[in-house]
């Protein structure tokens, strides 16, 4: 009877457990956390993984998230889709290309400086406020940038293997006239390979020595990240050095001949034997890890932040979201609890990273980056706050924070950092801007045409958009934000 | 009036499943293409994602001046323009004929084959296409530069060239399915027609010439006022993937939904994008107007209405 009795009561109780969990759940609110995919991700890990957060931010936080997982290339369609709706809370975007403004002008993103004033402190000192003038607008705050070492240095990417076989040595390349000679040497001993290869796509560097994104424009550069110097990026001086450079090298053969075409990314063509070299951005960790073939030159550009690498990505809640109070609560944890920042970046430990012995992450028997279920162990760096996640094995620095620290506080950043300008009332112009620099921009830095021989149209047509008009009025808004800097 | 009513309600009972059957193609071209008409309205708002389409404040003109304050605008309405009419007359053209030559192909299985093979062109991607193009135009590993000439010519640089290449793209990949359709006109072309020329002595190119062409001439022309209510569209893909989004093949390759893209994709503006959408319709609508206008003066049979 004892035993009948007693089973009776596990049985009750474990019916009241299963009636009452999903009522506790579904009195908790659902907030969406988007995130694009740099690596593979399945289903099953992604669910995984919800389960693993949900359980945390229930215990923790009181609030559930829904993880939506987007292709890179559809990130940006997919987001503006969802933000016209509650559906989407909290998502990531890309702040290049003056990505928070156009957001904060469509109306797309929730003002948070109220939010963030009364955060915790851990949350607020997270930021720095180089990171907190990039997540603003005329003072208001609408969202937080991604925990990351600022900027990088120039460094070029060279084919392990023939820098042996002609003996060179790679860290006395550390100009443009030094790379000019290794390549002409290359380009004679081996003329079926591309000497010099695009960084990527139709680009041959994204580290250049000019200063960009000046404003959190597309349009607004200076001659280096010290000058404020505004103009226009066809007529810099910097620009003008590094094409003629591009342009001698593209008539003698060494840049691939169809640049303006090319799909393929630089480093793997340079770790194939595809090509000699390319250009790469390198910072705390080593540029050539993913690429065992390959080696370091020295520094062609010291490390430095341009206007627009500080808080290049950031995460934000929409205007639109029906849960900010909640969303902001997900925001908090995603950058400030080590757990639930672990689980978001590494996925579940033993299933998708282990823990060794001296503490560090790594994957598990079996599964590297090319099989791994949870891509977040491969593309960390898309997460907001990675530093408070494990080391990891491969990682060349024993902690994350300092090494992070130590870089950021070594390279010479921006001056025009926090600048911003109000593109609003020139969208007209930003359109017609976009169509001129795709025109000629990466003709002309690939070297395929020589600048002097475009540069009088491409003046004639800068005049036509009324570019030098508004160059006027963003120097005279730039001068007065730097007096009050 | 009364009678006539009574009349509908008892048609309408009458042919119940017929119309049963027109109503999931009705619904859907209600929900489809009639509904969103209303979504035009975003061509005169300036959009607030907060506020929604009906909150946003009212823009005026303002959304469709981007598309006419350069000296870029004469520029992609000419490309616009000027590739469409070419590709109306050229594929027009081609493609009456290889459905004449098909009709006159009497083996079936070779003709079966034959329309599969015209047909595959359509069926791929434009992406996929543009990797095709670039297989035979690719500087150092191109099949034409390689195999055929022998030197290397920088396709992608020389924009002298890619009127033809981008025409003659366009006539392979969408002649096989216009030819299908003109095919199956003339396969419907009464046959007793045929046997009255033959008895009259009508030789092969006669019966094309005074049978087959006129019995076209209605598909013809039908064709042709759709497609010249899209010429101020332009096919995307065509237009940027196949050169390649390379910047010194601009002159000739922007369109204007090129130029749309490239201008709003970093602005997520949709009130622009409704606008330049709303001006292609709008040019397109006035056109189609225009040509059944010119078609109804001349042989009213054959207006659309």
């Amino acid at each position: 009877m004892k035993k009948k009795l007693a089973a009776a009561f596990l049985a009750t109780a474990m019916m009241a457990g299963v009636i009452a969990a999903p009522a506790a759940a579904e009195e908790m609110v659902t907030v969406s956390l988007y995130i694009p995919t740099l690596a593979n991700y399945s289903e099953d890990a992604i669910t995984e993984v919800e389960a693993a957060l949900n359980e945390m931010l229930a215990e923790k936080y009181g609030i559930q998230v829904d993880l939506h997982y987007i292709e890179f290339g559809n990130f940006e369609t997919s987001i503006n889709l969802a933000m016209t709706t509650d559906e989407l809370d909290v998502t990531c975007f890309f702040d290049q290309d003056g990505g928070l403004s156009k957001y904060v002008n469509n109306g797309q993103l929730l003002d948070i400086t109220d939010y963030f004033n009364n955060a915790s402190e851990e949350f607020r000192s997270t930021f720095t406020e180089a990171e907190c003038l990039k997540s603003s607008i005329n003072g208001r705050m609408y969202s937080v940038a991604r925990k990351f070492q600022y900027g990088g240095k120039g460094v070029v990417l060279m084919n392990a293997a023939i820098v042996e076989e002609l003996g060179i040595d790679p860290l006395s390349v550390t100009d443009m006239d030094s790379l000019g000679e290794v390549l002409y040497q290359v380009h004679e001993a081996h003329p079926e390979i591309y000497a010099l290869a695009p960084q990527s796509s139709a680009d041959i560097s994204w580290v250049e020595p000019w200063d960009k994104g000046v404003g959190g424009t597309i349009f607004l550069f200076t001659d280096s990240v010290e000058s404020t110097e505004l103009g226009s990026l066809f007529e810099l001086d910097s620009f003008a050095e590094f094409c003629s450079y591009t342009h001698q090298w593209y008539e003698d053969g060494l840049i691939m001949s169809d640049i303006l075409s090319n799909t393929m990314e630089g480093a793997p063509l340079v770790n194939s034997g595809a090509a000699f070299a390319c250009f790469v951005n390198a910072d705390i960790d080593p540029a050539n890890a993913a690429y065992p073939n390959t080696v370091v030159s020295g520094d062609l550009i010291a490390p430095r932040a341009t206007a627009s690498d500080i808080g290049n990505l950031q995460y934000g809640i929409s205007a639109n979201s029906a849960h900010p109070d909640e969303a902001f609560k997900l925001l908090e944890a995603i950058y400030t609890d080590e757990e639930i920042v672990t689980t978001l970046c590494y996925g579940i430990e033993g299933e998708h990273y282990i823990l060794n012995e001296d503490g560090r992450a790594d994957f598990p028997e079996g599964i590297s980056s090319e099989n791994e279920p949870y891509g977040g162990f491969v593309a960390t760096a898309v997460y907001p706050n990675y530093m408070l996640a494990p080391v990891k094995a491969s990682a060349t620095v024993d902690n994350y924070q300092e090494a992070v620290d130590e870089w950021n506080n070594s390279l010479t950043v921006s001056a025009n950092v926090g600048f911003l300008f109000d593109i609003s009332e020139y969208t007209d112009f930003v359109t017609a801007y976009t169509n001129l620099k795709d025109k000629y921009y990466y003709a002309v830095k690939g070297g395929t045409v020589a600048l002097e021989d475009v540069l009088p149209s491409i003046q004639s047509e800068l005049e036509a958009i009324g570019f030098y008009d508004v160059l006027a009025e963003a120097q005279s808004e730039l001068d007065a934000y730097l007096e009050t800097k | 009036m009364r009678k006539k009513a009574k009349i509908g309600k008892k048609s309408l009972w009458k042919y119940r499943d017929l119309y049963l059957m027109l109503l999931p193609g009705a619904l859907y071209l209600l929900i489809n293409n009639y509904l969103p008409i209303g979504g035009l309205i975003l061509a005169f708002k300036k959009y607030d994602y907060t506020k929604g389409i009906w909150g946003s404040p009212w823009n005026g003109l303002k959304n469709f001046k981007f598309l006419f304050s350069t000296r870029d605008a004469a520029l992609i309405i000419r490309n616009t323009l000027g590739y469409n009419f070419i590709f109306i007359v050229l594929g027009t053209a081609f493609a009456v004929l290889v459905a004449i030559i098909l009709n006159e192909i009497r083996a079936q299985l070779p003709k079966k084959i034959y329309q599969v093979f015209i047909l595959v062109p359509y069926l791929i991607s434009m992406v996929v296409v543009s990797y095709i193009v670039f297989a035979f135009l690719s500087t150092d590993n191109g099949y034409i530069n390689n195999v055929i000439l022998g030197k290397k010519i920088n396709w992608y640089m020389q924009p002298k060239y890619w009127p033809y290449i981008l025409v003659f793209v366009n006539l392979w990949k969408s002649f096989g399915y216009n030819s299908i359709i003109y095919y199956a006109t003339v396969i419907g072309i009464d046959t007793s027609l045929y046997e009255a020329a033959v008895v009259d002595g009508a030789t092969r190119w006669q019966r094309i010439w005074h049978v087959t062409l006129p019995g076209l001439r209605p598909t013809i022309i039908t064709m042709t006022l759709l497609a010249i209510g899209r010429v101020f569209y332009s096919d995307f893909g065509l237009f940027y993937q196949v050169p390649m989004n390379s910047g010194l093949l601009y002159d000739v390759t922007t369109t204007i939904d090129v130029y749309v893209y490239k201008g709003l994709i970093l602005l997520n503006d949709i009130g622009r994008s409704a606008a330049a959408g709303f001006f292609q319709s709008i040019c397109g609508f006035l056109l189609v107007l225009t040509a059944n206008f010119i078609v109804s003066k001349i042989d009213k049979e054959n207006a659309l209405f």
